[in-house]
């Protein structure tokens, strides 16, 4: 296979890889584990993950690692406003809508009036139209639905890197 | 090298985690490397302990029909299903969408019911998952020993 110059893919063949990285193996076993190195961001983008469920951000902190981008986990929209009102930055915050104290929309609303200019994006395991409005007529930029895949936040942080 | 019986069980295993799983899960293994070598066990064990804690839950809530806490159910759903979504378990959270469909009208029989198709699929899952890593450890010691003894 070829990709566009610039990029560079490599196949992960789990304990397959023979040392001329040469591939022996079935369709099946090919199939999820073609991995293309993105190419890097321009600027130093700095993501929060505000999510009350443990697994959610336990995946998403380990994709930004993998993109090399610097990453924080907030448990609540509660604690996602206490870092910013103890001064940190944030080029992008996911936030997921449900979650106690302080719900996606109302935290958005909060950090908007904080002052915060951060691209925020909700993220929803259950879309509504409405939980969608609500969100966005709070400030939110953008809405994806869960998962938030690999692809869909390369995505994004390339879109942002580009907008700074 | 892995025999032809345990190849063809890995064939057969990864067919049935594109039929449980979205691409997602995929994802996760591309998360695993030197830095991370047991991501996939340490996500999988975590999704287990958070829905096993989430299903006790619900399961507390419909104890008693008049006074079932719905609004906390729907918390209790929504968190699973983000956690069933992260790690690609796609027929777990489209039960819980379900589930969370009656017990937003009230229905205390859907939730039962619900609850009931939920626990069964979750546990039929737990055990794919289970039988996956076992494969994959066994894989990565194969593989160990291979490399071993090709270097010798």
């Amino acid at each position: 296979m070829a990709f566009g110059a610039g990029s560079s893919n490599y196949m992960k063949m789990k304990g397959m890889l023979k040392e001329d990285n040469v591939y022996e193996g079935n369709v099946l076993q090919l199939k999820g584990i073609l991995k293309i190195r993105d190419r890097s961001f321009k600027k130093n983008l700095r993501v929060l993950i505000v999510d009350d469920d443990k697994v959610t951000r336990k995946v998403m902190m380990a994709m930004l690692r993998d993109l090399k981008v610097e990453g924080k986990e907030a448990v609540n929209g509660k604690e996602a406003v206490d870092f910013f009102a103890a001064g940190e930055v944030f080029t992008l915050v996911l936030m997921d809508m449900e979650m106690p104290f302080m719900n996606g929309p109302e935290t958005t609303r909060f950090l908007r009036g904080m002052g915060v200019r951060a691209k925020l994006v909700g993220m929803s395991a259950h879309l509504t139209e409405k939980e969608q409005k609500e969100f966005l007529d709070a400030g939110g930029d953008e809405f994806y639905m869960k998962p938030v895949t690999r692809t869909k936040l390369v995505a994004l942080l390339q879109a942002i890197d580009e907008e700074l | 090298m892995l025999g032809l019986g345990a190849c063809n069980l890995e064939v057969d295993m990864n067919r049935l985690i594109e039929l449980l799983f979205h691409q997602q899960f995929m994802q996760l293994q591309h998360l695993q490397d030197e830095s991370s070598p047991n991501f996939v066990y340490e996500v999988v064990t975590l999704y287990f302990r958070e829905s096993e804690k989430l299903l006790r839950n619900l399961r507390a809530l419909l104890w008693d029909r008049e006074s079932t806490d719905y609004k906390k159910m729907g918390i209790h759903l929504n968190q699973m299903m983000g956690s069933s979504s992260s790690i690609g378990a796609k027929r777990v959270r489209n039960i819980c969408a379900a589930f969370r469909s009656a017990s937003e009208h009230g229905n205390w029989i859907g939730c039962i019911q619900s609850l009931e198709v939920l626990e069964h699929e979750y546990y039929y899952l737990k055990n794919k998952l289970h039988e996956f890593l076992q494969i994959e450890q066994q894989r990565v010691i194969a593989v160990g020993r291979t490399i071993h003894l090709s270097r010798q």
